[in-house]
């Protein structure tokens, strides 16, 4: 009996032991063949693929889901004996970078993720396979993708010369989604052509006892939504970039003016009294609701507000603000990309799956499922459904411009969001809060 | 003999022993180590000496965050004695006791997320708070109670109150069961009324259980009001209810900064751990 407890306490002891080694902080990079850059030979396996952003809803059922099923189906046809485990990690940006940190760490990372491009991508651009050996493989694959410079070093492909870190997968932007049976009873024309036209609308549409739009800005989502479009206004090409690079000051006016104008719109009373306490989603279960005339989204919401609001669903561009020399065109980029990490068993394996997942099926299904218009060139537009998938694709076409916060990096990003939140519900003059912006610049980058 | 239990005594600990050093040693030791360094979490870390704590003291979120963790230890005396006087009308089998006992116990074992998100929707603008007030004729009062520091640190408040005085109900509960009845007897033999007999016999009695609920208490304010941030208002308006676990959250994981994180999680450990203590050394020292 003494040796039975001497032997148990032995290996309750040792057990202790190897759970505390397992946590043992270590920088080296176990990857056994990602860091060489060399191409894999593509052998059967299972690959990890954890998805994001509203990738992260992917359950099974839902229009996410069935899109990503039907690749990993088409995957595992042309590559026998292998198969896709699915993670969906959190829609919170902040869990899943806690999931990624502790990831990376400990080793565990996945084989690959499709995940927010750009600012939110560079952060791990450290733990990430240089694509440019499987694009050099894969004859005219770079250009057949629009909007690569997000997936590259620097943001800047520089024709495919910089590293690539990432494949871009759809093209995203935002619409002005309207409810037409409101604007009919307020007297109001669609489409509202500026912002002037919006001012007047609204006025309209409060006189009628409707909330004219919602926002959900409680983390700052909705007002950097809108902002980011109506740079569109105001910018000239480059000045994306040059915000970036710090060469354009967020206290400089053509930044000032948009948060300006929708701070009007607040003590217009155009916008939902509780606009900065509600959460980004909320805005969507209003306006579905019947409660508003109209909230800025993005293609992935159009199922649910066609089911809700039937033939009463109206989209338009976002009213112009200025008349900059871009004002009127899109503002958009890929909102997700894929990238093959480090730590992946099988990059090459991994690789395979990327090429299926950005097929002309996939891209075409991309449209058909999800009404997102894909990375990939050409594809046959005659699969637009519905004029709220064509008015996403007529935006894909010809972007000015990628929002701005594809392109800061995620820290200046949560700044900036908390910045906005701040001067839409008061706490700070639109001034003030880009200000404070450049003042943070130094310590978040 | 004697050498031998105590290698027995060694080998019996052991376990236990690679179990703290696992799960506390070794992660305390680590935040000590990051506090000093710049690490976004991913790659290695830089050595940077005390660069996170000077920044620190100039970082006005940091004194946000701490304002408001002080702010919410202000509802330390009312955790301490609501508790109290409720445990003793339950003790004292007034009637409905048994489903008081109950109800009172009942916010403690409801989630925090659960009860954060009640609550952000019992403070909404169109939520039933709201609602009652207008219906009882207060529609001036009617406000988007989350949206201002003013009335959402309160809100806050109320909620934290109102989730923990269940838990320390039954802790005061527990410390009553386990008293010498022939105590409150004797005093109420002697004419003692309820309220005497709850202030000068039971009362002393609990000074243990009284001071186990005090340093819970604190230290919840300082250092487990996470959920209830994170749900309740997510730190918003701006700023404005941020406290010190929130902003270790945020700078960790939103900005990258896991050094500084870690360097704001040594002070907030040191000020819980200092006035634990404290609170502590008083109570001992009054002679209970």
């Amino acid at each position: 009996m003494r040796q039975l407890r001497i032997v148990a306490a032995l290996l309750v002891t040792v057990l202790a032991l190897f759970v505390a080694a397992c946590g043992d902080d270590d920088d080296s990079d176990s990857g056994s063949s990602g860091s060489s850059g060399e191409t894999a030979k593509a052998k059967p396996g299972t690959l990890d693929l954890w998805v994001g952003g509203n990738f992260a809803g992917a359950t099974p059922g839902t229009p996410y889901r069935e899109w990503l099923d039907s690749q990993i189906s088409r995957f595992k046809a042309e590559n026998k004996g292998s198969d896709v485990k699915i993670t969906l990690l959190s829609t919170d940006n902040e869990q899943v970078a806690a999931k990624l940190q502790a990831a990376f760490q400990a080793q565990r990372a996945p084989d690959m993720m499709l995940f927010y491009s750009g600012g939110y991508t560079t952060p791990y651009e450290n733990q990430l396979l240089a694509l440019n050996p499987y694009f050099d493989k894969t004859p005219g694959f770079f250009d057949s993708l629009s909007g690569m410079d997000l997936s590259c070093q620097d943001l800047d492909c520089e024709g495919g010369k910089n590293t690539i870190i990432a494949v871009p997968q759809d093209f995203g932007t935002y619409g002005l989604f309207y409810n037409k049976a409101m604007f009919k009873k307020a007297g109001v024309q669609a489409p509202i052509e500026d912002w002037d036209g919006l001012l007047e609308a609204c006025d309209k549409l409060k006189a009628s006892g409707v909330t004219p739009i919602t926002f959900g800005d409680r983390d700052g989502y909705s007002t950097d939504n809108w902002v980011t479009l109506m740079y569109g206004s105001y910018f000239v090409e480059g000045d994306v970039a040059r915000v970036n690079d710090g060469e354009l000051p967020y206290a400089d006016p053509k930044l000032v003016q948009p948060l300006e104008q929708l701070v009007q719109l607040r003590e217009q009373g155009c916008l939902n009294k509780d606009a900065s306490t509600r959460e980004n989603f909320d805005a969507n279960s209003d306006f579905t609701s019947g409660k508003s005339a109209m909230v800025l989204m993005y293609p992935a919401v159009i199922p649910d507000f066609k089911k809700k609001l039937g033939k009463d669903l109206g989209i338009m561009p976002i009213p112009t603000s200025s008349d900059g020399p871009l004002a009127g065109r899109s503002v958009g980029n890929a909102f997700y990309n894929y990238v093959i990490t480090k730590q992946s068993d099988n990059p090459g394996l991994a690789w395979e799956f990327i090429k299926v997942a950005s097929d002309q099926t996939a891209a075409g299904e991309l449209l058909t499922i999800l009404g997102t218009p894909p990375a990939l060139k050409g594809v046959d537009e005659s699969l637009v459904e519905d004029e709220f998938v064509q008015f996403f694709v007529d935006a894909s076409q010809d972007p000015a411009m990628p929002v701005l916060d594809s392109v800061i990096p995620v820290p200046v990003a949560l700044t900036f969001y908390k910045e906005l939140q701040q001067a839409l519900s008061g706490k700070k003059t639109p001034e003030e809060a880009m200000a404070s912006m450049d003042e943070q610049l130094p310590t978040l980058e | 003999m004697a050498n031998r239990d105590r290698l027995w005594g060694v080998v019996y600990v052991l376990p236990a022993l690679a179990l703290v050093l696992a799960f506390i040693a070794y992660p305390l030791a680590s935040v000590i180590y990051h506090a000093f360094t710049e690490w976004d979490g991913i790659n290695a870390p830089e050595w940077v000496g005390f660069d996170n704590f000077t920044e620190l003291v100039d970082d006005p979120v940091f004194r946000t965050s701490l304002r408001n963790n002080a702010l919410f230890a202000l509802s330390v005396p009312i955790q301490v004695t609501v508790p109290l006087m409720l445990a003793w009308l339950i003790h004292e089998r007034i009637p409905g006791w048994r489903f008081f006992r109950s109800t009172f116990f009942l916010p403690a074992v409801i989630s925090t997320v659960v009860v954060g998100l009640v609550a952000q929707v019992v403070f909404r603008l169109n939520g039933p708070l709201n609602s009652l007030l207008g219906s009882i004729g207060l529609s001036s009062l009617e406000q988007d109670w989350l949206g201002k520091a003013e009335t959402s640190i309160p809100a806050v408040l109320l909620v934290l109150v109102w989730a923990n005085f269940g838990y320390n109900t039954l802790i005061y509960l527990a410390g009553m069961s386990a008293l010498d009845p022939s105590l409150t007897e004797a005093a109420r033999m002697d004419g003692a009324r309820p309220t005497r007999v709850l202030f000068s016999i039971v009362a002393p009695n609990l000074k243990r259980v009284m001071e186990l609920v005090l340093v819970t208490s604190t230290v919840t304010a300082f250092a487990f009001m996470f959920a209830y941030i994170y749900v309740i208002t997510n730190g918003a308006p701006g700023f404005d209810t941020y406290v010190t676990e929130f902003m270790i959250y945020k700078e960790a994981f939103a900005l990258g900064n896991s050094g500084y994180a870690c360097a704001i999680g040594v002070v907030l450990t040191l000020i819980a751990a200092s006035i634990g203590a404290l609170q502590i050394r008083i109570l001992t020292r009054s002679g209970a």
